[in-house]
């Protein structure tokens, strides 16, 4: 396999909710890593943790939760041990992101112009009226029509579709190294999304930015993605590239989701058909998160947590299934 | 432009919702079963003069004919009509009163905002921390303590024990009275020691009224802010990098200051009524006293003057929230449909 | 940013030498207060208290009374008076030196205009006067002699003309200032001097709701006002009033509420009187349905726990009333025992068994019922008066050992006026404050039939009652005319239209600096008297 240059490293991310509850372990020990210039996929059903690694990523995780350990390296620098200073001045510059819905993630109040400059004003340090005619130059790159007049323009006077192309063009403005797109087509229709998609896949290679393409939607992952990984519950079970992750996927959990994808006419539809529902992760299973809902469940998966194996060369699974013989079990 | 016109239209509107007013107190005064003129003559004065009385001021009229006259004074002189418990016409009681009362809910709520939005923020901000648990102590007592208590409480200390402030009254120094603001007056009379007086007549009575206003906006504020700082918007300004300060006192501000904006309009109404109790106690010579005087006298001239003018006021305030609103949300659509 | 601190070091200052402005205290000056503001300055038209302590200070009247006493006249705008023509006819002398307070002479004239000023406006006091004369009654013989020719005898007619309505007014002034309107008030005379009147002050500021100032008139005929300044903030909250005492920054509050006297008591810099008023407190009984049997107003009058009410509702500032007419008045006679109520719960069951007023169940329960109606009555207690809803709280505990059933409705006072007079209720805690100090403004008012229904809308109607209170009226021989308010107050206590409870105390605050103050209980005070060591 051709050595490619690793970006982003995730390694074994934990990351934890102090509620009045108990703690929630939304994540738990989460490892992958994405190379230069690759759409690295994170899939799974809603409440496994995906924009939980997200916001760990930009070092943004809300109140009661914390990283408890583990390490996210940006081109081989520890974000972790980074100060809040430091950290503002990669967010936005270095890694963007682009939210599920553009309409809450827009203020309000201020107009798409300034909104897009911001990064300029205070990353580059542009002048204000600079910085705004460069905005209306990459939103019109996002293909905004009339991006001139859009900029002016608040966010409630424009369509899904155009704000979501200008949550794109600010994620942009300062060519990232990392972007990270948290279900930014979930909330449009089909045929904007998939607009939205080639616009991404389009800015991706003219920048030439790794992705991290988060997504619920088997058919989104096989349309963007070069590899994937697959959460359950907090982990990643699976992660191999698309291909394989369709011809070959070996985790139960990854069968059924690929069972669950109904036709692709309606690809967008949430995977609500898995039976079983997603575990509360304030007691998660014990051993193998998976296995109430497990149709190969062993004795040894309520009790022992499987590790990550490399079952083929770029192809790892977590499940007992594939733990080999040397384990002796 | 549009603004313009939607300043026109809703002045207009004022004029059927004062006539509405209007005839609602001419109708409450008509039905209750009270004696105005023999309340006015008081208890010992003969048939005769009570009738006199009614006689004067058109009581047996049906009341029709009583709404028609009030407003044809009105209309053509400018004429209240003349109090019978003062004795002096109702627009000069007006003039005397109002300026007392408005200057002191001013004061009252330019305070309140001062230091209940900031308090509202910084308590936000410092969730669970002592400056917040300071905040909500202050905000509690604003909204629990009754002023009456609040305002002795203030005036046995600051005018009695310490001798630092007047209990009492709004000057004590004579200027000439042009606007009747005597904050303004003294200016205008570029006498400052005047000034200084009733500056100093001012704080009690404004800063006892202040409390109230100051708790609910602290806690409105706090709550907004504490939602405005979960919204996706300010995830997203924190996700673009920007400093803090921009992320809070641009993006979380400007949209946390629009739930307490929206109440102001009604709380500075709060703040002009709210004056009676403590006209009463400071012996502010304001519009509040007069009112409620002159209801338990069921002197109909002075409470339907009172009233209009306190509708007209009120009316005015939320006119001046409204635009305000608008200046800051662009999704409120001033020249749009009604809202 | 420096100018900034320019401007807050003026601000600074400014309130330094504001504060520094505000303390009181100069030796020709005195503090006053007013416990709420005056209504009117028009001696036409005003009729409260508080105006007349207004007009009184600033206009003068043809007569007083001399110091305390309230028992005789003495001399002010007229040297001297005759009555003649059997009551008929009074002729005053005035005094040659007497000034208006903008130099010109007060003249027969003046005094004619001015009364007959009150008549044609015909305001709420007008009735005084014109219970008594008409516009033809005052005549002007020459410049200096008035002489008025009554259209009915008035032996109180001398009284009337003390009152704040008998003022004498300057004709130029007020014809310079709207003149007269029958049947209307004067607007401006309601608020200003300007020279209108004669007395020993001059009124120089009214600032409504806040103060009034009183300025010495150094003209004055009489003796000369003894303060040059008379300053009355007007403070309607008592706490604000007791703190201002007792921080030294009023000198002088007269009916003080007896409530808050508890709050003054052992100040060092202050001093407590309690003279007696002629401000009688009583309970109008309708005389209707059961109230209608003499009998049982009888037996309410003796159910009401006098002494108690007198200790612990009135702070023992106040004494007993036995009748219509106050104590210290002329006519006033002290009852013997037995011609007077006391509280007496079993003499008051005998008088009800006797009356046929049977218990409903076992005697001492329930109320007492006579041909299926139930014993007792509805009594109105305005809002805001504590003293009478405490009496009556009281009262109406002790009536429930006769078998009576008290109800009490409180009620505004705007409210109170129609309800009695509808007799849409039984009767009223009440009181008469007197307008001139003569029992005949007591008698017609509370016992005189029509008079009684009109202001208490009790329908006590004794024709003995109104015979003897109309040849009092006129009874010119003053043993006579004593005698018959004799009779009056006895028959009072026979037929007990009213329960009569108390005559009140004034309470007055000095601070312990001033010097001369009098009561008089028909007068408001005399700021002229006054002044501080
Ligand atoms: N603020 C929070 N407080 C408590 N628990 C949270 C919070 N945010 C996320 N979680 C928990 O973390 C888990 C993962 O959430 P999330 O990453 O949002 O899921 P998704 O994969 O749908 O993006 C969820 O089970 C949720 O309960
Ligand atoms: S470890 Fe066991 S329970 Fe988990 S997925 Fe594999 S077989 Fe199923
Ligand atoms: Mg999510």
């Amino acid at each position: 396999m051709e050595a490619k240059e690793d970006l982003l490293v995730v390694d074994r991310l934990k990351t934890q909710f102090f509620t009045y509850g108990g703690v929630v372990e939304a994540l738990d020990e989460v490892s992958f890593e994405i190379e230069k210039g690759e759409i690295f996929g994170l899939v799974g059903e809603s409440g496994c943790g995906k924009s939980v690694t997200a916001t760990s990523i930009l070092g943004l995780v809300s109140k009661p939760g914390r990283v408890i350990s583990g390490r996210i390296l940006l081109d081989g620098e520890d974000l972790l041990r980074k100060s809040e200073r430091e950290m503002n001045s990669i967010r936005g510059s270095r890694i963007a992101m682009i939210f599920q819905d553009p309409t809450s993630s827009l203020n309000p109040l201020f107009r798409i112009g300034y909104q897009v400059a911001e990064p300029y004003i205070h990353h580059q340090r542009r002048a204000k009226r600079k910085a705004l005619s460069d905005a209306t130059g990459i939103l019109a790159k996002t293909g905004l029509p009339d991006a001139d007049e859009k900029a002016r323009n608040y966010p409630h006077e424009l369509s899904g579709g155009m704000r979501q192309r200008a949550m794109i063009a600010m994620s942009l403005t300062c060519e990232p190294d990392l972007l990270i797109a948290d279900e930014p087509t979930t909330n449009l229709d089909v045929t904007i999304g998939r607009q939205i998609l080639d616009l991404v896949k389009d800015l991706q290679r003219e920048f030439g930015a790794s992705v991290l393409w988060i997504t619920h939607d088997m058919a989104v992952v096989a349309q963007m993605c070069d590899r994937v990984g697959v959460m359950y519950a907090g982990s990643i079970v699976e992660k191999t590239d698309v291909r394989t992750l369709f011809r070959n996927a070996k985790h139960p959990y990854t069968e059924r989701l690929l069972r669950a994808i109904p036709s692709a006419a309606t690809s967008s539809d949430r995977l609500e058909e898995i039976p079983g529902s997603v575990p509360r992760l304030i007691h998660p299973p014990t051993g193998c998160r998976f296995h109430p809902r497990c149709d190969y469940a062993a004795p040894v998966c309520s009790e022992t947590k499987p590790l990550e194996r490399e079952v083929d060369p770029g192809h790892w699974v977590a499940c007992h299934r594939f733990s080999g013989p040397k384990d002796g079990t | 432009m549009k603004l313009g016109n939607y300043i026109l239209r809703r002045a207009a509107m004022l004029v059927p919702v004062l006539l509405g007013v209007l005839v609602l107190i001419f109708v409450i005064a008509y039905v209750i079963p009270a004696d105005p003129a023999r309340a006015w003559a008081g208890q010992r004065a003969r048939e005769e003069q009570v009738q006199a009385l009614e006689e004067r001021y058109h009581l047996n009229d049906p009341i029709h004919v009583q709404v028609y006259t009030y407003l044809k004074n009105v209309i053509l002189h400018f004429d209240l009509g003349v109090s019978p418990t003062t004795g002096r016409p109702v627009r000069d009681d007006l003039k005397a009163f109002f300026p007392a009362t408005f200057e002191l809910a001013l004061c009252a709520f330019v305070l309140a905002i001062a230091l209940g939005i900031p308090l509202g923020v910084v308590s936000a901000l410092r969730r669970n921390r002592p400056a917040d648990h300071f905040s909500r102590i202050v905000a509690l007592t604003g909204v629990s303590t009754p002023l009456f208590w609040l305002a002795l409480i203030l005036q046995f200390v600051f005018y009695f024990k310490l001798g630092w402030l007047p209990a009492m009254g709004r000057s004590t120094i004579d200027i000439t009275r042009y606007t009747g603001f005597v904050l303004v007056d003294s200016v205008l009379n570029w006498n400052w020691t005047a000034f200084g007086d009733a500056a100093i007549h001012m704080i009690l009575p404004a800063a006892t009224l202040a409390f109230y206003s100051m708790g609910y906006l602290v806690r409105i504020t706090r709550g907004s802010m504490l939602e405005v700082l979960e919204a996706e918007y300010v995830v997203t300004a924190k996700a673009k990098g920007l400093p803090r300060r921009v992320v809070i006192y641009r993006h979380a501000l400007k949209n946390a200051i629009i739930p307490p904006l929206t109440v102001l309009g009604v709380e500075f109404g709060w703040l002009l009524g709210g004056t009676v109790l403590l006209e009463t106690i400071f012996a502010w010579p304001g519009m509040g006293r007069y009112a409620a005087g002159s209801i338990v006298m069921v002197d109909l001239p002075a409470v339907v003057g009172y009233t209009l003018i306190v509708a007209l006021v009120m009316l005015l305030s939320n006119l001046v929230v409204d635009i305000l609103y608008s200046v800051i949300d662009p999704r409120i659509r001033v020249g749009g449909k009604g809202r | 940013m420096k100018s900034k601190a320019k401007w807050l070091v003026l601000v600074l200052l400014s309130l330094v030498v504001g504060l520094a402005a505000t303390g009181f205290g100069a030796a020709d000056k005195l503090v006053y207060l007013f416990y709420g503001e005056p209504g009117e300055a028009d001696p036409a038209t005003a009729y409260d208290m508080r105006s007349a302590t207004l007009i009184n200070n600033v206009y003068d009247r043809l007569l007083t009374y001399p110091g305390a006493d309230a028992t005789q006249f003495a001399p002010m705008l007229a040297e001297s008076w005759e009555v003649s023509n059997g009551g008929l006819t009074l002729t005053f002398h005035l005094r040659r030196d007497a000034t208006f307070h903008d130099g010109t002479p007060v003249t027969a004239e003046a005094v004619r205009y001015s009364f007959n000023r009150v008549l044609t406006m015909n305001q709420p006091p007008a009735w005084m006067l014109s219970q008594m004369m008409n516009l033809e009654s005052t005549v002007a013989v020459d410049a200096y002699t008035v002489q008025i020719n009554l259209t009915q005898p008035y032996a109180a007619a001398l009284g009337v003309l003390t009152h704040s309505v008998a003022s004498i007014v300057n004709p130029a002034v007020v014809e310079a200032n709207g003149g007269i309107v029958a049947g209307q008030e004067n607007t401006w005379m309601n608020q200003n001097e300007g020279g209108a009147g004669s007395g020993p002050y001059t009124m120089s500021e009214w600032i409504p709701a806040e103060r009034l100032t009183f300025e010495r008139y150094d003209g004055y005929w009489g003796k000369k006002a003894l303060t040059k300044t008379i300053e009355c903030p007007i403070v309607p909250e008592v706490g604000t009033r007791v703190l201002m005492l007792l921080a030294g920054d009023a000198d002088v509050h007269d009916q003080f509420p007896e409530t808050n006297v508890a709050d003054l008591e052992g100040a060092a810099n202050l001093s407590i009187l309690t003279p007696a008023t002629f401000n009688i407190d009583f309970i109008a009984l309708g005389c209707r349905g059961a109230m209608a049997e003499t009998a049982v107003r009888q037996a309410v009058s003796y159910a009401f726990p006098y002494d108690m009410v007198l200790e612990f509702v009135y702070n023992g500032l106040a004494i007993r009333s036995t009748g219509p007419i106050p104590s210290g008045m002329f006519g006033y006679v002290d009852p013997v025992a037995e011609r007077r109520y006391t509280y007496n719960i079993i003499k008051a069951n005998q008088i009800l068994d006797a009356a046929g007023w049977a218990w409903q169940g076992a005697a001492g329960e329930g109320y007492r019922v006579k041909n299926g109606v139930e014993l007792g009555m509805e009594v109105l207690a305005p809002i805001g008066e504590e003293v009478k809803m405490q009496e009556a709280l009281l009262w109406q505990d002790s009536l429930r050992q006769i078998g009576f059933n008290l109800k009490i409705r409180e009620i505004v006072y705007a409210m109170m006026y129609r309800t009695v007079r509808n007799h849409e209720t039984d009767g009223i805690m009440s009181g008469w404050l007197p307008d001139y100090a003569d029992p005949d403004n007591y008698v017609d008012a509370i016992c005189a039939s029509g008079n009684a229904d009109a202001i208490y809308g009790n329908e006590y109607n004794n024709p003995t009652m109104d015979s003897l209170i109309l040849q009092a009226k006129s009874e010119t021989d003053v043993v006579q005319r004593a005698a018959l308010y004799g009779l009056i107050q006895d028959l009072s206590f026979e037929d007990a239209p009213y329960v009569w409870v108390s005559q009140r105390s004034n309470v007055v605050i000095l601070s312990s600096a001033v010097q001369g103050f009098y009561y008089n209980p028909i007068l408001p005070i005399d700021f002229a008297s006054l002044y501080k060591d």
